[in-house]
């Protein structure tokens, strides 16, 4: 019997943490970026080019770039995060991994939209960690997540 | 009940609120970076169990001192009802709080008005507090 792992990867980019609900992730790789083909590559979609990903193109997403995080280079991490997709796997670049926790560690916070940026804000949930305000990666509604209003 | 006004300082500039409105004020939060806030707000920090938005020094002080909004240690944050939910208003000095008997509320000069100060200020002792009107700020907030 498979039963679902209700755990959490937390992980940073730049100044900011996140929470990825694991189900929505598969696969934690580094130092694979040095293979990024970027003749691909289009920053209007925050694609930073592809990877070779189990006889497949993976898209690599720039994460910060679409959150509009400070910060000189989206490969500042080297860390990739593969994720699981409507469309397919993806991958967005993580500075850094703090690691995974069991979902008893998080509790849920909220905040009114109305303070949120109203041009396409893509997340909406928070969770409290250990202090600390993270905000929700949800691999599963980014699909048009990565196409500007 | 004798109404009551709260006066403080950001930076060089000295304002009033009103107290119906404010929750509490709070010192020594830590203040956490959200990505895609609204214009206008520094970050978010934690009371209670509410996420309030900061909302910058700039848009309540006005523009014309250079505002640090990397806020140093020491610095408050009175915590306020508004329609959209808690918000924090930057505060580097609790000045006093007065009964609004104590002073006059009057028409704010024009340099007043650009301090957001919806057009009043509480004048006390002789000295003159632009009323802040909290509201209209969160109103103002940019799109």
């Amino acid at each position: 019997m498979v039963t679902s792992v209700r755990m959490k990867l937390v992980f940073r980019l730049r100044e900011v943490g996140f929470a990825l609900p694991i189900r929505g992730l598969i696969e934690i790789r580094e130092d694979s970026l040095d293979l990024l083909d970027r003749s691909t590559a289009d920053p209007d979609r925050f694609l930073l080019g592809e990877l070779p990903f189990r006889g497949e193109p993976l898209p690599v997403r720039d994460l910060a770039g679409r959150l509009r995080l400070d910060g000189k280079s989206p490969f500042r991490g080297q860390i990739l995060l593969v994720l699981v997709g409507q469309d397919g796997p993806s991958g967005i670049v993580a500075d850094q991994i703090d690691g995974i926790y069991p979902d008893q560690e998080f509790e849920s916070r909220h905040i009114s939209p109305f303070f949120l940026d109203s041009q396409g804000c893509p997340w909406r949930h928070l969770v409290l960690w250990r202090d600390e305000l993270l905000v929700v990666c949800e691999p599963d509604k980014m699909t048009n997540f990565w196409e500007l209003p | 009940m004798i109404s009551k006004v709260a006066l403080f300082a950001v930076g060089r500039e000295t304002f009033a609120l009103r107290v119906e409105g404010i929750l509490q004020i709070v010192s020594d939060v830590r203040i956490f970076t959200l990505p895609l806030l609204r214009q206008g707000i520094r970050g978010v920090f934690l009371y209670r169990q509410s996420t309030v938005p900061l909302l910058e020094r700039r848009l309540v002080a006005g523009a014309r001192e250079n505002h640090n909004e990397d806020s140093p240690a020491g610095h408050c944050m009175i915590v306020f009802s508004t329609d959209a939910g808690p918000v924090g208003l930057p505060a580097d000095k609790i000045l006093g709080i007065v009964d609004r008997a104590q002073g006059r509320e009057e028409e704010a000069n024009d340099e007043q008005k650009n301090c957001k100060a919806a057009g009043t200020v509480f004048v006390c002792n002789g000295d003159r507090f632009p009323l802040l009107d909290v509201e209209a700020l969160v109103r103002s907030l940019p799109q």
